[in-house]
């Protein structure tokens, strides 16, 4: 479960959000659309971390959900002439059912079971649009239109509003996923990715938290497929690509699952490493390739994960200073073992 | 649509399945052995088809790089696996998996940067090009090539697993991998074998594909996929399942873009939800 | 033969054993008794190397072998009889045997004939899959397996359980014959009255240590400690 307020978590999501509103304001054109992408990524990392993070299903097949939210809202607004709010609500109902279908078809697989059996359902969407003629094949689909705000006197044309837009509602997403999971259902969801068995012995079916969860995080991530084709206002099957998942899914370990900001802070990151790298070389796969490498082998707690082992080590060193004093080192101890109940992605599942 | 029409779609079916077979066998039975899932399987094939395309433009010989490059690519697995996932054992077989992912974006790359980013011609030999009378049927002489060389594989596959003592030690393994060490069997160094020979079939594969795909870097990312449901399909770690999970996908694949031209290339998702609803574990899973 | 001392193991945050020692002498009998759950297959498992111990050592025959792989220890010469005798279902019971023979390259009395001698039930059956097999017979698989290898010391677990009493029976009279030959053996057992008559020596675990041992005649004789340590 998540700590409603964890002082740590609750900082580094409003560092992250005051950079994103500062730099929406003080940034250049270019800046600015680096800034909305990292706001679609980091939405679509936090609804990958529903389900990485806490039921430890780590799933590969997250293009599915963004790229049907970004067609869902690109078919309806470009070629049906739907209005904006009815397109984003065609856009959420629509990968919210992929969300049910593909977490109903996969309720039984688990590890690395589940990680092949959502990339070969990511791929399906993908293989669906290529060859699809009325929803343009390879080349996609353009003229997708932003919402029209002028009635409250925002212009989403302009880059810095459509920048700031997107960072609050990257926040918007973070406070509400952060509020599902600090509840029942988040405990519920956690305890099914440490011990499923145990939990099945405790009564409580796994099976419809699992499906609740590959809904909701499903519709998180067919929202970010919606922003994403506001953003480029056209869209391509490469959303739908089980590279473009991976991606979503280095970011989230990146970052470090389990903790809803790290995904976040793993999505600014990689964005911002793919631009600064891009200067100067045009294979960035080897760099992303990389850095999951190194992620998962120094034990999968990603960023944020070392942030919290940094917060240890000063709360040991500080208390330990000031009970120099009085006597033992007990505190550091209880502090240590209160830090370490959030493992890693990668660390081992039932027992 | 006359009979010829249709023995060719079988034939064209049972070329696809052959490949997928080859592809799959060494993926499943690493699983088998130890719940490890390569994704960068696919990474393999491209490999060893663009080192055949390098041999054969070195030597001029086609069989020279179908015997040369799985060789390359089983010691290039060899000294990643030494290299990368043997050391991450700490981490868990979920940290080696993802890993692997890894292995496939820099895999890309690196193919690209050798290679570059254009597909490559990849000649089939003057003894296969052309064509074959076949009941009546004009076959190309390349595919019935690649339909025989699956076949060998299967029964070769067959006789080292079901026929031999380290086949049984394999078994053994995939079945209780606790009891097989206590036995005294090295189910580390086993798994280290059937990696790399894994490896090594998907790099035949690819050198075998090449001449009817041609060579380009993303050929692994496409392959990888089917391949995978190839393994989930037909039960993981067995050779039963494998035979069977790639004739079930080449078929199913093949002839549904034939009959269902609107759902091409879908049908075989449709075939892996229901397997996964049906029967998560398989058709023939080896630990029932 | 084997010396356990101080032995801590258990899995992931659990732990199970907490400071277990324990001797077993060449030709002995050592019987593991206990409730449910007190640590006895955990001991065996660590004792063969399939279970990381946590603290503690353990040596054989005076050679120090904590920690070393499973199939090191194997190679040592110990055999091991798992509660849920993992017979390879993949593979017939020829294979089961021919594989253990195969790896176990050690001298000793037993080839794959005279195992076949001693359980001519397996020789009726060597074809089967190790699956098509009835409880009672998939125990001698287990026992003949590990026996194949010719161990000096070999770790039995539960044999019994879920064997019907004829059969029970017959386990007991093969075991019988082999003590009698003068093999050392580590027995796990739930069922004490099926244990004492076997063994020289006991020991009762509770919450995982030794909470008491001695001599196999004392706790037959003794209702008061099979009240208190056993529940019975």
């Amino acid at each position: 479960m998540l700590r409603l307020f964890d002082p740590l978590r609750t900082l580094l999501a409003l560092l992250l959000l005051l950079a994103g509103l500062w730099w929406a304001r003080t940034g250049d054109y270019f800046g600015r659309e680096i800034l909305a992408e990292m706001a679609v990524f980091a939405i679509a990392a936090m609804g990958l971390d529903l389900l990485a993070g806490f039921p430890r299903l780590v799933s590969m097949g997250h293009g599915l959900f963004v790229g049907i939210g970004a067609y869902g809202y690109a078919v309806a607004t470009a070629l049906w002439g739907w209005s904006w709010p009815a397109a984003i609500l065609l856009a959420l109902a629509l990968s919210a059912l992929a969300g049910l279908l593909v977490g109903l078809a996969t309720v039984r697989a688990r590890d690395v079971f589940y990680i092949m059996a959502t990339l070969a359902f990511g791929q399906m969407g993908y293989v669906w649009v290529v060859r699809s003629a009325e929803l343009g094949g390879d080349d996609g689909l353009a003229g997708v239109p932003r919402p029209e705000l002028a009635a409250l006197g925002l212009d989403l044309g302009d880059s810095a509003t459509f920048a700031t837009l997107l960072v609050l509602l990257a926040a918007a997403v973070y406070l509400l996923l952060g509020r599902l999971l600090a509840s029942g259902f988040g405990r519920t969801l956690v305890a099914i990715g440490q011990n499923e068995r145990r939990v099945r012995a405790l009564g409580i079916a796994p099976g419809p938290y699992r499906v609740a969860a590959t809904t909701v995080s499903g519709t998180v991530a067919g929202f970010a497929g919606v922003l994403a084709a506001m953003h480029s206002m056209y869209v391509s099957p490469e959303l739908f690509h089980w590279t473009w998942s991976g991606e979503v899914l280095t970011m989230a370990i990146l970052g470090g699952v389990g903790s809803l900001v790290g995904p976040a802070l793993g999505a600014a990151a990689v964005v911002w490493l793919k631009y600064a790298v891009s200067g100067w070389t045009e294979y960035w796969g080897l760099f992303l390739g990389l850095f999951l490498i190194l992620a998962v082998w120094t034990g999968g707690q990603g960023l944020y994960g070392y942030l919290e082992r940094l917060r240890a080590w000063l709360l040991r060193t500080l208390t330990r200073q000031e009970e120099a004093d009085a006597r033992g080192d007990r505190t550091g101890q209880t502090l240590r073992r209160s830090h370490r109940h959030r493992p890693g992605v990668a660390a081992g599942g039932e027992g | 649509m006359t009979a010829a029409y249709w023995l060719t779609q079988l034939l064209n079916a049972l070329q696809y399945s052959m490949l997928l077979f080859v592809l799959s066998v060494g993926l499943t039975v690493v699983f088998g052995l130890m719940n490890f899932v390569n994704l960068a399987h696919g990474t393999f094939y491209a490999l060893g088809a663009f080192i055949g395309w390098s041999l054969l433009r070195a030597t001029g010989s086609f069989w020279l790089a179908l015997v040369g490059a799985p060789l390359l690519v089983a010691a290039i697995a060899a000294v990643l696996y030494g290299a990368m996932i043997a050391r991450m054992q700490r981490a868990g077989h979920l940290a080696q998996v993802l890993a692997t992912l890894g292995l496939v974006f820099m895999g890309v790359e690196v193919m690209r940067i050798i290679w570059g980013d254009f597909a490559l011609d990849f000649a089939a030999p003057p003894l296969l090009q052309g064509h074959v009378q076949l009941f009546g049927l004009v076959y190309p002489a390349y595919r019935l090539f690649v339909i025989a060389l699956g076949l060998l594989a299967m029964v070769a596959l067959w006789l080292l697993l079901e026929r031999t003592a380290l086949g049984a030690m394999v078994r053994a393994a995939v079945d209780h991998a606790d009891m097989a060490a206590a036995l005294g069997v090295r189910v580390d160094r086993l798994f280290f074998g059937m990696f790399c020979f894994g490896c090594a079939l998907a790099a035949l594969a690819g050198v075998v594909a090449a001449p009817i795909f041609s060579v380009y870097p993303g050929m692994g990312i496409e392959i990888l996929i089917p391949t995978l449901i190839v393994v989930v399909v037909g039960g993981l770690g067995s050779l039963k399942g494998a035979v069977a999970g790639s004739l079930l996908v080449g078929f199913v694949d093949t002839f549904g873009q034939v009959l269902l031209p609107q759902l091409a290339g879908i049908v075989v998702y449709a075939l892996l939800a229901l397997t996964l609803l049906l029967r998560p574990q398989g058709l023939f899973p080896a630990r029932a | 033969m084997l010396e356990v001392e101080e032995l801590a193991a258990g899995y992931g945050e659990t732990r199970v054993l907490h400071g277990l020692s324990l001797t077993v002498a060449r030709g002995e009998v050592v019987a593991l008794l206990g409730r449910n759950g007190v640590g006895k297959t955990t001991t065996l498992r660590a004792i063969m190397g399939l279970l990381p111990p946590a603290g503690g050592r353990i040596r054989l025959q005076g050679r120090d072998i904590t920690g070393l792989p499973a199939h090191r220890i194997a190679r040592l010469g110990v055999g091991y009889v798992p509660e849920t005798r993992d017979i390879f279902p993949s593979l017939t019971v020829r294979e089961n045997l021919e594989l253990a023979w195969r790896l176990g390259r050690r001298e000793g009395p037993w080839d794959l004939e005279s195992i076949y001698a001693f359980f001519p039930r397996l020789r009726e059956r060597c074809d089967n899959p190790g699956t098509a097999l009835s409880g009672g017979e998939q125990q001698m698989l287990a026992i003949a397996r590990a026996l194949v290898q010719n161990p000096d010391l070999l770790l039995l677990d539960e044999p019994t359980e879920g064997l019907a009493p004829i059969v029970v029976q017959e386990i007991r009279t093969k075991l019988r014959e082999l003590i009698a030959t003068g093999l050392t053996v580590l027995l796990v057992e739930q069922n004490f009255r099926f244990a004492t008559p076997l063994a020289s020596r006991c020991y009762i675990l509770a919450r995982g240590r030794v909470a008491w041992h001695g001599p196999a005649a004392e706790l037959a004789a003794s209702e008061e400690l099979q009240r208190r340590l056993l529940a019975v």
